[in-house]
């Protein structure tokens, strides 16, 4: 009887260390896992420039990657060597910009609602370095970039563009791959 | 009995007695409450994170979303699903993704059955209605067709569109079904305002899934 006891005992004690076992795989999923979209996708992408995603690359990803209507492009970024900036040319129709870190979730997501002069122009930087450009800038001058601020150095930038009409699927693709992601100093120099 | 003093060759079931009541005991005790932690914790994780995520699902009729999976305050559930999926939500003011698996009543979408869709789309810029079978897969057809855009519906004079899902060739807005088993439809409002508030979506103020025959 004793034993029976002690053995519901040490089932209690593993239950409790099992809630701690729980917690540490959920918080280490998006951390140790290589399933992720930037473990999937950041290989594809290329220098400075964006990756349309084609029908072999969405096959098996998860739903919201996979509207036949959408044309969608990715690309790494890292901003390790300095603030990177995001440019996409957007005619009309509706077409997005998000900023995923690694592991999963939204940093910073826009439409082409916000597009000056039919182009979205995002600069990502981390904080640091938008202190280094606020001490920097004398001229006080407004900018015209959106500056985003992300909390992690490397990301996924994901650029979609819908189709709303079949005709209209060649402009939608060339929205999201002539989508480009270049260091800032590559854009200040020309 | 010291655990030095048991035969080479001890039968198992007098290991165990053994085991349960000599000096092994303490070692049995650590090593099973180990590993009730292990199958506990990592199977309760994978339950929680295997699908869709345990929180946060804004349900509107057959409808679901998880519009916290794009949302900055991502809950570390969310996330773990999105880490497994490798998927890449709308986020936060880019839309927002609604599935059903259902019909209004309950019961699950066959390709068997034929369905008719129909009735309001909360206001968005422009939606996409897309049908998948069971495997998450686009449906190959000769119409080639996968679903519907908001432009692209046909629309009668008040403005609303009615589709009809079915196997057998139908006119109007005619969305072909698998040959068989189950299959998914996901409507995406993308730059919409529910987005801020999908929690507060009704169910009146999404399409009604009405099954209307069953071979």
């Amino acid at each position: 009887m004793k034993g029976a006891l002690q053995f519901a005992f040490a089932g209690v004690v593993g239950l409790v260390l099992g809630a701690i076992v729980h917690l540490a795989a959920v918080f280490g999923i998006p951390e140790l896992g290589d399933r992720d979209a930037y473990s999937r996708f950041s290989p594809l992408s290329r220098e400075s420039a964006a990756h349309l995603l084609t029908d072999a690359d969405r096959a098996g990803a998860a739903p919201a990657l996979r509207d036949p209507a959408v044309a969608t492009s990715v690309c790494a970024f890292d901003l390790a060597e300095g603030p990177v900036h995001v440019g996409v040319s957007v005619p009309g129709g509706f077409a997005s910009v998000s900023v995923h870190r690694p592991g999963g979730g939204v940093i910073y997501a826009v439409t082409d609602r916000a597009a000056q002069r039919g182009a979205i122009d995002i600069t990502l930087m981390t904080q640091d370095q938008l202190d280094e450009i606020l001490a920097e800038d004398e001229t006080g001058e407004p900018t015209q970039d959106l500056r985003v601020v992300s909390p992690v150095t490397r990301g996924l930038v994901v650029v979609r563009a819908l189709a709303a009409l079949p005709s209209l699927r060649e402009r939608a693709e060339g929205i999201a791959s002539t989508a480009t992601c270049k260091p800032l100093r590559a854009v200040d120099g020309g | 009995m010291a655990a030095g003093e048991r035969p080479a060759r001890m039968p198992w079931r007098a290991l165990a007695a053994h085991a349960t009541q000599g000096s092994l005991r303490p070692i049995l005790l650590i090593l099973f409450a180990l590993t009730v932690a292990t199958l506990s914790g990592l199977g309760s994780a994978y339950l929680a994170v295997r699908d869709v995520p345990p929180f946060g699902a804004a349900v509107s009729g057959p409808w679901t979303a998880w519009p916290r999976l794009g949302a900055r305050d991502i809950d570390p559930y969310a996330r773990a699903v999105l880490a497994r999926t490798a998927d890449l939500p709308l986020g936060p003011g880019e839309g927002l993704t609604f599935s059903a698996r259902t019909d209004d009543a309950g019961r699950p979408l066959e390709a068997g059955c034929a369905y008719r869709l129909a009735g309001p789309v909360p206001a968005a810029r422009a939606w996409t209605l897309t049908l998948y079978d069971e495997a998450g897969r686009l449906v190959d057809n000769p119409a080639r067709r996968h679903g519907f855009t908001s432009a692209e519906v046909l629309r009668d004079g008040a403005g609303t569109a009615t589709l009809v899902l079915s196997r057998s060739v139908q006119s109007g807005n005619w969305l072909p079904l698998p040959q068989q088993g189950r299959f998914t439809l996901v409507l995406r409002l993308y730059d919409t305002p529910a987005s801020a508030s999908a929690a507060a979506l009704d169910a009146r103020a999404m399409p009604s899934i009405e099954r209307t025959a069953c071979e």
